[in-house]
């Protein structure tokens, strides 16, 4: 068999066309797409029937802690995108949802609680039950805190460690920064027949770059009083209970 | 493998087969090409002023826009109005309408957006609702627990608040709202008093 080279010629050449066409074609844009960011920043692609309920900061919180579960449960998913995949429920644990992880089909059960404070706004997410870090935002300004990991590995709760952030908040409301010293963390002796066991902290503590002696009283689980005395030992502050998650 | 069955021809002899098989694929390549310049359908969508309308996450600029042949999530927001979630199917050189049935704002689910919680009884939960003009503005009762009054303003593309007696924080002077909202509150505020 023989056939025409020019033919031949004509047949690859159409043929170069065909796959170049199809390339154009499979890569055509689409400016409408989902995106699906590479760098870690997936987004909820249903978002609004949960920004409609929860304040803008309560909300991005909760996605970033989203993000983060699944980084660290999931290290190597591909994750593009998130998905609410029920209704978002109110009740009186909060703000509950099922979220789906995209592509990898991975589903979580979400509370998201949320406590406003005589104007600061806390946020709580527990994914599967379990409570992630908890936030503390104001609209001024951010405050930061250190050591109340430390007051949390000896015994406080994690609403208790959100609690103390409020009742410093409490105490000065344009906090900028506490920190407490950690080497002076103490724990009052415990009394077995105490009737509401509770436990107490003594520590010292930067407020601003001031000095007070802090003693924390927890009430139940998520509660506690924060009392202060300067560095002459008066007394200038008492919290009265402050309770988070409820 | 393609063969020649004719036994007369020879190297130089077109064989009309190939031919018709290079027009095939140049034809296909075409149809390609016009595809990818041309091919879109139409979204329309018609909503209240002063929405906002996404579609699958990008924020429209138009009421009309062209999109791919495909499937798309479009949302539809606007400050007094719950968002409506449509699916969408276009069609190649189609045109489809998003016309959604939108419901008012549920007064809780605003004031919580806000607030984020009633102090320590949780998520609020609004009574009294009441919208003034041309729904810019909000007053109500929120609770539970109790039965403080607020005023929300739509000011600058966001809702915010311009009056709440239940926490501190919060501005507390009614004598800055409209006087039809201050008097609502106060109606409000007389009939949790009695």
């Amino acid at each position: 068999m023989q056939i025409n080279q020019k033919q031949l010629l004509l047949l690859f050449g159409a043929l170069v066309v065909l796959v170049l066409s199809i390339t154009i074609y499979q890569n055509r844009s689409n400016a409408y797409a989902y995106s699906n960011p590479v760098n870690g920043n997936f987004e909820i692609r249903n978002p609004e029937g949960l920004q409609r309920w929860l304040p803008a900061e309560s909300y991005s919180y909760t996605v970033d802690r989203l993000r983060d579960y699944i980084a660290t449960t999931n290290a190597d998913a591909p994750v593009t995108a998130m998905l609410i995949t029920k209704s978002v429920n109110t009740g009186s644990d909060g703000y509950s949802f099922t979220v789906e992880y995209l592509p990898i089909g991975v589903s979580h059960e979400v509370t998201v609680r949320v406590l406003n404070y005589d104007g600061t706004i806390s946020t709580a997410v527990y994914i599967d039950g379990a409570v992630q870090d908890i936030s503390v935002s104001k609209e001024t300004s951010d405050t930061s805190y250190s050591g109340i990991t430390t007051l949390i590995d000896q015994g406080l709760s994690a609403p208790q460690g959100e609690a103390l952030k409020l009742a410093f908040l409490k105490f000065k409301p344009n906090l900028s920064n506490a920190s407490i010293n950690e080497s002076t963390i103490q724990m009052g002796p415990l009394n077995p027949n105490s009737a509401d066991g509770s436990t107490t902290y003594f520590f010292t503590v930067l407020l601003d770059g001031k000095s007070y002696k802090a003693t924390v009283k927890t009430d139940g689980l998520t509660g506690l009083t924060l009392t202060l005395k300067d560095s002459s030992g008066k007394a200038v502050y008492s919290s009265g209970v402050v309770r988070y998650g409820q | 493998m393609l063969t020649n069955m004719n036994p007369q021809s020879t190297t130089n002899t077109p064989q009309p087969l190939l031919t018709l098989i290079a027009v095939v694929l140049v034809v296909i390549s075409m149809v390609l090409v016009l595809l990818t310049l041309f091919g879109y359908g139409t979204l329309k969508v018609s909503a209240p002023a002063g929405s906002v309308v996404t579609v699958n996450g990008h924020t429209l600029k138009d009421t009309s826009v062209k999109l791919r042949p495909g499937t798309y999530d479009v949302v539809v927001a606007q400050y007094a109005k719950e968002p409506s979630r449509t699916k969408v199917s276009i069609k190649l050189l189609g045109t489809s309408t998003v016309a959604p049935a939108m419901t008012q704002k549920d007064p809780s689910a605003l004031v919580a957006s806000l607030i984020g919680s009633y102090g320590g009884y949780g998520i609020p939960v609004v009574t009294g609702a009441k919208w003034f003009e041309g729904n810019t503005w909000m007053a109500a009762t929120v609770g539970p627990g109790g039965s403080s009054q607020i005023a929300l303003h739509y000011v600058d593309q966001q809702w915010k608040i311009a009056y709440f007696d239940g926490l501190l924080g919060y501005p507390s002077d009614k004598n800055t709202l409209p006087e039809a909202v201050a008097n609502h509150l106060e109606e409000q505020a007389a009939l949790y008093a009695n």
